[in-house]
């Protein structure tokens, strides 16, 4: 499974990501990348997370990927770096 | 909460705006360079006594006019790098042929550029004008404003020209990277013109180029305004205002501020290397050291406070977490955690440290106590202390400021840490 987040810099994402990679299995491709880079990089994505910073960039997300699950991770989740939650979060994405 | 979302939504739609991002990842675009540039700028100025004459022992006198190529090359190319990131990432946005819409804007910016100068030579009555060259003014920062206008033109016209199909379309056999370029021939020709004419137009009134009718009406007074204490105050202001609405405020700010910042501190960083009177207070990293200690909001006494003297889990949690990010300057986690988003609070404090960091710069600067930064350009993610060290090219009274405004910060926050703590701390053991 591949799950992209998407952020403004990377930096404060990048925590989020590598909270995520601890719990989730080994095969998962989880990333962190800005805007421009989503429609190059996050063509395979299964789903893609916005950083609640970021969330006035979800139309035009969605408008990207039309077919893929989108969604701003609830701001608590993305403060307190809580990884697990994230992950769950993608995962329920993707079943649906 | 109708009104707050409203803004929200206004500040998303402004942090999103196409031009202002493409402005702001244009100029952004030279980052890197000035940075690596202002190694070699650190090194030339080494506040370490002898270091001087030790350099010039193996490299002879001039040694430290071989440093400052680098520091050329990066800053001094400021305004050029802007121009093609500028015109890159709007086509870029428009899903044009990024690179040639960026080329196109060149040429159609140094369609404006005179190519030549005047230089008085002593002994000579009339200035003598040289000709095959462009002046460095030209693609420094000091034309940023003209730039943008020139690229985010040039796109347009690009963009207005392709759509309405006005282009010079080759037959299907012909490889598709000859097609774009000769595609790219109409608009080209279009914008040239359109320079051109201005050029011509400008170059029969007083002030000769249209780099100069916008320095005075546009640059010179922006400058002002944006270089004082209370202009700086509400950009900062309004920086942290759309943090605590959830957007990236640097972000959202930063088409206004990092052309401006650019501007000063490319100044400053010319005066320093002539030995000058540095002309401005408010540089990028000034700011960064100042306004943004642990983050903006001068969020790291808040942090620290959070990690090793909070009564609650909450903060407790949140401060361990936050502390190592905050000592690389950053502080989501505490802007999205505790958080500082719409919660009264936090905003209180978090605006007022920030304005502690400006009020400190400029009651600094004129009194005379502290010394102006000069133009030196760090990551801004080089931890506090050391950043102020660095960026003030080895001085120590930035470093003392920087260490009061922090102590302000801390009184600034500890009474809305309690109160946060006391909160939290009631919720969990149940007392609420």
């Amino acid at each position: 499974m591949k799950i992209v987040l998407c952020c403004s810099a990377g930096m404060s994402t990048s925590l989020v990501v590598s909270k995520m990679k601890k719990i989730a299995p080994p095969e998962t491709d989880i990333s962190a990348m800005g805007m421009e880079a989503l429609s190059t990089d996050a063509k395979d994505a299964d789903v893609i997370l916005i950083g609640p910073q970021m969330g006035y960039n979800k139309p035009k997300v969605v408008e990207l990927f039309p077919d893929k699950p989108v969604e701003i991770i609830p701001m608590r989740m993305y403060g307190m770096a809580d990884g697990e939650g994230v992950y769950k979060l993608a995962l329920e994405l993707v079943k649906k | 909460m109708t009104f707050m979302d409203k803004f929200q939504e206004v500040g998303g739609k402004v942090a999103g705006q196409r031009h202002l991002l493409a402005v702001r990842d244009g100029i952004l675009l030279s980052l890197p360079a000035t940075i690596a540039g202002s190694i070699f700028l650190i090194i030339r100025f080494l506040p370490i006594p002898g270091f001087e004459n030790f350099m010039a022992g193996i490299f002879g006198q001039s040694w430290g006019d071989a440093f400052l190529y680098p520091v050329a090359a990066t800053f001094d190319l400021i305004g050029l790098i802007a121009c093609f990131g500028i015109s890159y990432r709007l086509a870029e946005g428009y899903k044009l042929d990024s690179v040639t819409a960026a080329v196109v804007a060149l040429i159609g910016y140094f369609s404006l550029v005179p190519s030549n100068i005047s230089v008085n030579i002593a002994n000579m009555e009339a200035a003598t004008v040289v000709g095959g060259v462009w002046s460095m003014e030209y693609t420094g920062a000091r034309s940023l404003i003209v730039v943008i206008m020139v690229s985010i033109a040039s796109v347009e016209i690009f963009r207005f020209i392709t759509k309405k199909g006005l282009v010079l379309k080759l037959p299907e056999m012909v490889p598709p990277n000859v097609a774009k370029s000769f595609t790219a021939i109409i608009p080209a020709l279009i914008v040239l013109f359109v320079m051109w004419i201005i050029r011509i137009v400008f170059s029969a009134t007083v002030y000769k180029t249209f780099h100069a009718f916008i320095n005075a009406f546009i640059t010179a007074p922006l400058t002002k305004v944006g270089g004082s204490f209370a202009g700086m105050s509400i950009m900062i202001f309004f920086k942290d205002l759309f943090w605590t609405l959830g957007i990236h405020g640097p972000n959202a700010m930063s088409p206004v501020m990092v052309p401006l910042l650019r501007i000063f501190t490319d100044a400053n960083r010319l005066a320093y290397e002539a030995g000058q009177q540095l002309p401005y207070l408010f540089t990028q990293s000034g700011i960064e050291i100042f306004t943004q200690i642990g983050g903006s909001g001068n969020t790291l006494a808040f942090t620290i406070m959070c990690a090793f003297f909070a009564k609650s889990r909450q903060l407790k949690q949140i401060g361990r977490l936050a502390l190592g990010p905050a000592i690389f300057q950053i502080n989501e986690p505490i802007i999205f955690g505790v958080p500082v988003v719409l919660n009264p609070i936090m905003m209180v404090p978090f605006i007022l440290s920030s304005f502690v960091g400006v009020l400190f710069m400029w009651l600094g600067d004129i009194t005379g106590l502290v010394a102006r930064l000069p133009g030196i350009i760090i990551p801004w993610t080089m931890p506090s202390f050391i950043n102020v060290y660095i960026a003030g090219g080895g001085k120590l009274s930035p470093l003392v400021l920087q260490i009061v405004v922090f102590i302000v910060t801390v009184f600034i926050w500890a009474p809305f840490f309690r109160i946060l703590d006391n909160n939290a701390y009631k919720q969990e053991t149940g007392q609420m």
